[in-house]
């Protein structure tokens, strides 16, 4: 019995609140239907609860007043705290590449020599693998000059050649 | 010819809030541009909205001061993120809300009350108000009474659901429609009705309740009983 009380309530509080809360901004007297005022007559629950809503008004306007304005120097105040805001993370952002400015011209420096000292390397590195080049092809090119003949390429060269031989040896022999 | 009258009025009414509403958005884009003056104009229009927004939750002074700067610092920080789909007021509002629940998270301003935390002064204070008298006490030479008055009256709202102390305070102290409340708050319209309606009767409920133990007090120590 109790909860089938508990539910019809339940379906009757957004009518008593809906109605309530029109009365209220209309300042009117609170207007029900006749389901309502039927629910009314035999809940004591719902009944209390909508005593309650010009008692709770009374109650509340007598403790509290509405918040007070903002004072005139409110609207600057949240602007210096912007700007400041502002500032503060502008400058958290520069510090992450201040200590390369800071280092930027001993970087640059070093980065100078190591360049310049690449540069010598590299230059004579190149001029002494150039020298030995040169000298291999020289030695290269005077040993067929001097030490070694030319081989025959077939057996009629041959043949002349054992002649031409031949003929040295007797020339020379006279 | 009242009607037509009526109807005219009514549709320069929407005709000029709709007008509001496209310089507002003028205003946003702006501000969201980097334009620092629009943003200004932002703030000086709905600063008392939101002052009203955070006193309704936090209700001390200093800490609605303290709350409203941050939600407005926020706001300028968060604004390139707001799409413009809900009104600035909405978004705004709702800044304010969460900050509010954050501030009271951090710092646990909000205890709860009950009964033995009342001195037996407060209890006597409170009994010496009826229901019909609340509202007589306005004039200004109450004035220190009603700072006392101002005090119960907080510690009645610290027993209800924090939510619901500040729908409360909200619709009746600081003048919010039902569906301002549910924008703020991010509740349903039936919904902030019927729990202003529960919580109105817990309210009165917690108000008797504390009447009575006093009474009951009043009339043991009558008797010579501690």
């Amino acid at each position: 019995m109790t909860k089938l009380n508990e539910n019809s309530c339940e379906q009757f509080d957004l009518q008593l609140a809906d109605a309530a809360e029109l009365a209220a901004e209309r300042g009117e007297q609170i207007a029900l239907s006749v389901d309502s005022s039927a629910h009314l007559s035999n809940c004591a629950r719902c009944s209390d609860a909508l005593d309650a809503v010009s008692v709770s008004r009374s109650i509340l306007h007598a403790g509290l007043e509405p918040t007070a304005a903002p004072s005139p120097f409110f609207a600057k105040r949240v602007m210096a705290v912007i700007r400041a805001e502002e500032n503060r993370l502008a400058a958290q952002g520069s510090t992450f590449w201040s200590p390369m400015q800071h280092l930027a011209a001993r970087i640059a420096m070093v980065a100078g020599v190591l360049v310049m000292a690449l540069t010598i390397y590299a230059y004579t590195f190149n001029s002494s693998t150039s020298v030995d080049s040169t000298v291999n092809v020289t030695a290269y090119e005077l040993v067929p000059h001097q030490q070694l003949d030319p081989q025959p390429q077939s057996k009629d060269e041959v043949l002349l050649s054992l002649v031409e031989r031949t003929n040295v040896e007797r020339t020379n022999g006279r | 010819m009242i009607n037509v009258s009526h109807k005219e009025e009514k549709g320069r009414r929407s005709e000029a809030v709709e007008n509001a509403a496209a310089q507002e958005r003028q205003l946003v884009r702006r501000a969201q541009a980097g334009d620092v003056p629009a943003y200004e104009a932002l703030l000086a229009k709905h600063q008392q909205r939101v002052f009203s927004v955070v006193g309704g939750i936090l209700r001390r002074r200093e800490d609605v001061e303290d709350v409203a700067q941050q939600v407005f610092v926020k706001a300028y920080f968060s604004l390139k993120r707001f799409d413009l789909r809900s009104a600035f007021s909405t978004w705004l509002y709702k800044i304010a809300v969460n900050e509010c629940w954050d501030y009271l998270r951090k710092k646990k301003v909000r205890k709860l009350v009950y009964e033995a935390d009342m001195s037996d002064e407060q209890n006597r204070q409170l009994l010496s108000v009826n229901e019909q008298s609340f509202g007589a006490l306005r004039s200004p030479e109450d004035a220190a009474r009603r700072v006392e008055q101002q005090q119960l009256v907080e510690r009645l709202l610290s027993e209800l659901d924090e939510q619901d102390a500040a729908m409360l305070v909200m619709k009746e102290v600081e003048g919010f429609s039902v569906e301002e409340i549910g924008e703020s708050l991010g509740i349903n319209v039936n919904t902030v009705k019927v729990r202003l309606f529960r919580a109105r009767g817990k309210l009165v409920e917690v108000y008797r309740r504390r009447m009575k133990g006093s009474t009951t007090g009043k009339a043991k120590k009558a008797d010579g009983n501690p």
